[in-house]
């Protein structure tokens, strides 16, 4: 009976807070019919908007995922000092909100932040521009790659590593031929669920971006503006693109379960 | 290639895992290092591998001193606990490995793994992961590894004691055959002393990062130097109530005899077979328990509550 109930609750739940935005994100975008779908996507405006927030992928992800791999590596691997530090400092992006990390920009490198002198003389630009959302994605998605490869390099130990180096393995043979290709596949999934979170991300985006349009607008701030313009099928259309990379990074870690030990 | 551990100290923090160890072992020669598990054994085997530097002291191969060399430039052939072979390499690539990091050519690697996969008779298993072998197997896949690249010194640590005891049995004769055939220096740490006393042509018995006795396995069993030797070998009764020395009588070391003057006068409390001998517990009249581990023969003509004499035919005496 508890587990009939238990189960039940459980279903409604995921049911009307999960299930029921996704369809309605779906019923919304092609509402009007595939080619009304599709010349939403297609138009001029969004498609730059997909180009900023995949350029940005491209610079962050392969960027937190050397990082991640690093610092996964060094707090599993060895005992130093500050490594209690280093591993609260790895949470700290992802229990800290997303708007104040976009403040804390703006306040290093706004107009009137704390190097916005020295940029202005400069001339660089870094908020209201991209890299200022660059870093403001990076710092959001800093910890996701190295996150993913952490529990996996404890659970594994070292005792492998130690036997490729007494046959002869440099450090470099150690990483590329035992390290990496045993944590290959939680690296996968730490890169997909740190390329999903950089495409998606808004609220951080949103603070330094300064949403000019055709410029500094990603897919998710160009949904927000749709949105705030009534084009509602042309919004949920540019939302659909989002929620494809969500369910594309969900099926693709069902194909690859990541290697967990022996 | 004969080695000399110098005056080896390690501690981890404020635990001191090795204190003014020094040993030699000889060129061709197959050491065990017996302990209790702590006693610094498994310290000095990672020494020996390179894989721990000493806090002072040195290990010397040849006269040539080897102590700063790390464990890449060793060439010692490492055999771990828990095997430790690449779960993602087949069996081939796995004992190539150490020729690989050479960039030995490949006629040459696949020679060389076809003999050692021959040596250790997974002569058809050469194309499994890990994860697809039994224990045994996963075992002389480690060892064929570990001498690949035909290290100066094989080190085991604890070869035995991840596989059932069956298995195990089957290995350690199998091991020394191989150990005879090869003739390469060969050290492994056990905390079994059956282990240690079958394959090893010495034994050091390690106690709280020291050595306590090495020699060996008659000299240790015959004459253990110390309290702590005779009481790890095991099977040990000790009697106190004798002046300044203590006393240890091994179970069957003690004989009893129905009626006579000699030994102790002690009665039986208790009489049970464990595997090949009778244990018959006693009770000496001095209120201290003995035990003594009969032949089912010289068992047979005791019952429990019984008044006999227990005669110790070999005693061994300590000063304290």
């Amino acid at each position: 009976m508890v587990r009939i109930l238990l189960t039940f609750l459980a279903m409604a739940w995921l049911t009307l807070m999960v299930l029921a935005p996704v369809v309605i994100v779906l019923v919304e975008a092609l509402g009007d019919g595939v080619g009304a779908w599709w010349a939403a996507v297609s138009d001029e405006e969004t498609r730059t908007s997909v180009a900023l927030s995949l350029k940005i992928a491209a610079l962050v992800v392969p960027l937190n995922a050397v990082f991640g791999v690093a610092a996964a590596w060094a707090l599993a691997r060895f005992r130093f000092p500050g490594r209690a530090l280093l591993l609260a400092l790895l949470d700290l992006p992802l229990s800290v909100s997303p708007v104040v990390a976009g403040l804390v920009f703006v306040l290093l490198f706004g107009a009137q932040g704390w190097f916005g002198a020295w940029l202005q003389e400069h001339d660089i630009q870094i908020i209201f521009a991209v890299p200022g959302i660059v870093l403001a994605t990076a710092f959001v998605t800093l910890p996701m790659v190295a996150r993913e490869l952490l529990p996996l390099l404890e659970s594994q130990g070292d005792d492998a590593e130690l036997a490729a180096r007494t046959l002869g393995a440099s450090g470099w043979q150690v990483f590329w031929r035992v390290s990496f290709p045993r944590m290959r596949g939680a690296l996968a999934y730490g890169v997909l669920l740190c390329l999903a979170r950089a495409l998606g991300e808004f609220g951080a985006v949103s603070v330094v971006s300064g949403h000019i349009r055709g410029q500094t607008d990603t897919l998710p701030l160009h949904v927000e503006i749709l949105h705030n313009e009534y084009h509602f099928q042309a919004a949920f259309a540019a939302a659909s693109l989002l929620l494809l990379v969500g369910v594309a990074t969900l099926l693709l870690r069902r194909l690859h379960t990541p290697e967990t030990g022996h | 290639m004969s080695i000399e551990i110098l005056g080896i100290s390690k501690n981890f923090g404020s635990f001191r895992a090795l204190d003014d160890v020094t040993l030699s072992i000889g060129k061709g020669e197959l050491l065990a290092l017996l302990g209790p598990s702590g006693s610094g054994k498994t310290t000095l085997l990672r020494v020996l591998a390179g894989l721990e530097l000493p806090d002072v002291g040195t290990v010397q191969e040849d006269g040539h001193d080897l102590t700063s060399l790390g464990a890449r430039d060793r060439n010692v052939g490492l055999v771990f606990q828990h095997f430790a072979l690449f779960p993602h390499l087949d069996v081939f690539e796995n004992i190539a490995f150490a020729l690989r990091v050479r960039k030995r050519p490949d006629a040459e690697v696949r020679a060389r793994v076809d003999e050692l996969l021959h040596l250790v008779q997974l002569g058809g298993l050469a194309h499994r992961r890990p994860a697809e072998l039994s224990g045994g197997q996963r075992q002389r896949v480690a060892l064929a590894r570990a001498l690949a690249a035909r290290p100066r010194v094989l080190l085991l640590d604890e070869p035995f004691s991840a596989l059932d005891a069956k298995v195990r049995h089957e290995l350690r004769g199998w091991l020394r055959r191989l150990h005879e055939e090869l003739g390469t220096t060969t050290v492994f740490v056990t905390h079994d002393q059956d282990e240690a006393f079958e394959l090893a042509d010495r034994v050091a018995v390690f106690h709280r990062g020291r050595i306590e006795q090495v020699g060996t396995p008659d000299q240790i069993y015959d004459e253990p130097n110390s309290p702590f030797v005779l009481d790890f070998l095991g099977h040990v009764q000790w009697l106190e109530g004798l002046g300044l020395a203590t006393l240890g009588v091994r179970h069957r070391d003690v004989v009893l005899h129905a009626a006579g003057d000699d030994g102790w006068p002690a009665r039986i409390e208790r009489i049970h077979r464990t595997g090949p001998r009778v244990r018959v517990d006693l009770q000496l009249h001095t209120g201290q328990p003995l035990i003594a581990a009969l032949e089912p023969s010289a068992a047979q003509d005791f019952a429990v509550g019984q008044e006999v004499r227990a005669v110790a035919t070999r005693k061994h005496v300590f000063a304290t």
